[in-house]
């Protein structure tokens, strides 16, 4: 029963992680290389608040969303205003600093030793460290990003958001900034990514640089392109079908060996008839470009 | 009338070419003027001009008063210059009556702390602007396309909707470049008929364009370019 809520708690993970690709990817049109990097940053700063100066998980919560605000602005000032092929770039750019900072420098995450040690969220004096007790908070923070995104596409910003995706010149023309709305969309990006880091460090109690790639990136954009951008079902679709798909394979009675190989070779295929009979993805509004 | 826009002198040189040069007329309030010339007369780089896209080397723009010279693209805007391009620019994944909402200013809710803080506010106005965007579409005949997407919409229907987002915009100028190409008789009458509309509610326009003869039918001046230099500048009456 504990191996189903630990896979339910994966799946809890990257829902969020391919709803904050999608806020980038389906809503900002911004191809994201670096979605591990806010991921990484949110786990990071939990990791080492909660280890390093006896934080809480509350307590760590906010300085890890500060962080990967902080970040995205940063990044957002930089990279917000090149487009298309050249904003990918950067992002690929910024994957690599984030994970040779990660790899390299020791005295802060201890390099690939990683960090361990990190203790898990407490509600009320109740200490969350069973996978099913996770299931059930991390099933909290995906319904509250889902209940914020109901909100959130209904509003004039992120009509304002998704225009800016369709036509950066037309809506200069309107005088509006679209380098504004492109940095709001990373940083609500960053924020909920940051947020699923929190969730895996907590919940892992360990981090090290390799949960944190340019695979775990690319991983997370394929997630979405699968599932479909710019509406919520499909990133949560997309992350169904990645963390399920091994769990069908078990059924056959494949060796662990080959299962594992099986997995990204199923997911790969798919990927390949989604982008070739589906472009949109499964449930997508917005082409990916 | 009072005078909208003045521009004094204006040169604009690109590695010794000069695509406009001297040029000097003004623009009167609720005004239609047309703008014509061959290819290279230097329309459309007078246009980039005006709506901040390049910056000129030599002369003044004024618009209501103010120096818009070598002013940013979206300062410009901002003042209440908008320009539509020969192709509809529309936001394509967006309905209709959302591109419209989308063109307004006034709306609260457009910036993320104003939508946090005063969340009221922004769901009143961005209600009220939904209502002002299906009541336009309505004036002008185009409600039953309020809930389609700008993209499936053919390229008379876009061009026709991207007319409407500039009385979204509360546009003072409107700089129109080739409005009517691509669009047939039917949709012409109706595009001239809009614009005579928006003119009676306190919109100038400037509009560059080959069809000549359509224009002047709603048309008060018509300036005349050649190789970078005004040739004519006549009011209506006298072409």
């Amino acid at each position: 029963m504990n191996y189903i809520f630990h896979i339910l708690v994966m799946l809890e993970i990257y829902i969020l992680l391919a709803l904050s690709a999608n806020q980038k990817v389906g809503l900002s049109g911004l191809l994201s290389l670096a979605q591990a990097v806010f991921y990484g940053s949110g786990a990071y700063a939990a990791a080492i608040t909660i280890t390093k100066f006896g934080f809480s998980y509350w307590l760590a919560l906010p300085v890890a969303i500060l962080i990967s605000i902080i970040a995205a602005l940063l990044f957002s000032f930089v990279a917000g205003k090149v487009r298309e092929l050249y904003f990918s770039l950067a992002t690929l750019a910024l994957q690599i600093i984030f994970f040779s900072l990660a790899y390299n420098w020791i005295p802060v995450t201890n390099g690939t030793y990683g960090i361990s040690g990190i203790s898990n969220p407490e509600i009320f004096g109740l200490k969350i460290n069973t996978p099913a007790s996770f299931a059930v908070f991390g099933a909290v923070w995906v319904l509250l990003v889902i209940l914020f995104y109901v909100w959130f596409l209904k509003t004039p910003i992120s009509r304002l958001i998704q225009a800016t995706r369709d036509d950066q010149i037309a809506v200069l023309s309107l005088g509006k900034n679209p380098n504004y709305y492109k940095r709001i969309s990373i940083m609500l990006s960053a924020v909920i990514a940051g947020i699923a880091g929190t969730l895996y460090a907590t919940y892992t109690t360990y981090i090290d640089p390799s949960s944190f790639t340019l695979d775990e990136s690319i991983l997370i954009l394929s997630i979405v392109l699968i599932g479909g951008a710019g509406r919520i079902i499909g990133p949560i679709t997309g992350a169904v079908i990645y963390i399920l798909l091994p769990e069908l394979l078990k059924f056959l009675q494949m060796p662990d060996s080959i299962a594992a190989n099986m997995r990204m070779i199923l997911f790969g295929l798919l990927l390949v008839l989604i982008v070739r009979f589906k472009p949109k993805g499964l449930f997508g509004k917005y082409l990916i470009q | 009338m009072s005078e909208l826009l003045n521009i004094q002198n204006l040169n604009k040189s690109f590695d010794g070419v000069a695509p406009v040069k001297d040029v000097s007329f003004a623009v009167s309030k609720q005004s239609i003027t047309l703008i014509t010339g061959e290819n290279g007369a230097g329309k459309t780089t007078l246009f980039n001009l005006i709506t901040g896209l390049v910056k000129p080397t030599k002369g003044n723009i004024t618009f209501n008063g103010n120096n818009i010279t070598g002013k940013s693209s979206l300062e410009i805007a901002r003042q209440g210059i908008i320009r539509l391009y020969q192709q509809p620019r529309l936001f394509k994944n967006l309905l209709v009556w959302e591109n419209l909402v989308s063109a307004a200013h006034n709306n609260t809710g457009n910036s993320f702390l104003n939508l946090i803080f005063k969340p009221k506010t922004a769901k009143q106005e961005d209600e009220t602007l939904e209502q002002k965007a299906l009541d336009l579409l309505t004036k002008f005949g185009l409600h039953e396309l309020s809930n389609q997407t700008a993209g499936e919409l053919s390229y008379g229907q876009q061009k026709l909707i991207s007319f409407c987002m500039i009385a979204m915009n509360g546009t003072q100028l409107a700089l129109l470049d080739e409005p009517f190409a691509g669009l047939n008789p039917q949709t012409i009458e109706r595009f001239s008929n809009m614009i005579l509309q928006m003119r009676s509610e306190g919109i100038t326009f400037l509009i560059i364009e080959h069809n000549i003869n359509e224009v002047l039918k709603v048309a008060d001046g018509h300036i005349e370019m050649k190789d970078g230099k005004i040739k004519t500048i006549n009011d209506i009456a006298t072409v």
